[in-house]
């Protein structure tokens, strides 16, 4: 698993994240209902919309979770996050095989949860920042091709519009105090 | 979908991640806000949760993320990112305990 965090630390990225209502249940309905539509879409039994903080992931809206504590607690540390790769990238991320991935093989959402194949692509603010990832998981190896990334680049489109209706000001924060 | 735990490494790291400390959520504070700005908030922060930095254990710890959680809503977020990692880390090491004494 990738351990380096940093990309994920920009004050300017989480002034962005901060931003938006994550707790809406309004939006969580909402986004849970897209996560449905990509699973079916793409034929895999697990689909997300994560938010990356500066050093976990969020589950924003989720298909498909097992009933675990992660699911429970809603997110993971950032260096479990198959998404965080999207965002140090800020470009669509695929693997076949997450136990054959040099990358992803020790990664526990891999071998204790039993991830095997992943595909995912950056949700970019209007702004330019990338607040986290769309994507599906799936629990046997799959290859992704340009039509699914495709699907899931467009639902991301979707996904940042709806976002932008829980957005609100953050106020700087050099202010704070 | 959950497979079986392998056995804990040598050190207190269980699949890279340890027990989130105070020490942890200022330097989370300095890889946000950088050193200046960090050193003002983690002060003001001790100074709100009555702590003076140097204590230990999770129950401080759990004090300052919660101080942390109704700051600046960027600070928020770092508390509700140690608050995460502290549950993982938490339910990990519970994990292996409960593999260890099936052994």
């Amino acid at each position: 698993m990738n351990t380096d965090l940093t990309a994920l630390t920009g004050l300017e990225r989480l002034t962005e994240v901060a931003s938006y209502d994550l707790a809406d249940p309004g939006l969580r309905a909402a986004l849970d209902t897209i996560t449905r539509r990509t699973a079916e879409r793409l034929g895999q039994p697990i689909s997300l919309v994560t938010v990356l903080l500066d050093s976990v992931q969020l589950f924003a809206g989720t298909h498909g979770l097992p009933d675990s504590w992660i699911t429970e607690l809603g997110g993971t540390p950032g260096e479990w996050a198959f998404c965080a790769e999207v965002v140090r990238s800020g470009r669509p991320y695929t693997v076949t095989d997450l136990s054959a991935d040099p990358v992803q093989h020790d990664n526990p959402m891999v071998v204790v949860e039993g991830a095997r194949s992943y595909a995912g692509v950056p949700l970019i603010a209007p702004g330019g920042q990338i607040l986290g990832g769309h994507c599906v998981i799936g629990v046997e190896p799959h290859e992704y091709g340009e039509a699914d990334v495709e699907v899931l680049r467009e639902t991301a489109g979707e996904i940042v519009r709806l976002l932008q209706r829980y957005r609100h000001t953050v106020p700087e924060a050099a202010a704070c105090g | 979908m959950t497979a079986p735990l392998p056995p804990p490494g040598s050190g207190a790291d269980i699949y890279g991640l340890a027990a989130p400390t105070l020490a942890d959520a200022r330097t989370a504070l300095v890889a946000v806000y950088g050193e200046p700005d960090a050193r003002r908030i983690w002060i003001e922060l001790l100074d709100r949760a009555q702590m003076t930095g140097a204590e230990t254990g999770e129950a401080a710890l759990e004090r300052f993320i919660q101080v942390m959680r109704d700051h600046h809503p960027v600070t928020a977020l770092c508390g509700r990112s140690l608050n995460i990692r502290l549950h993982s880390y938490r339910r990990l090491a519970a994990a292996y305990d409960m593999t260890g004494s099936e052994k």
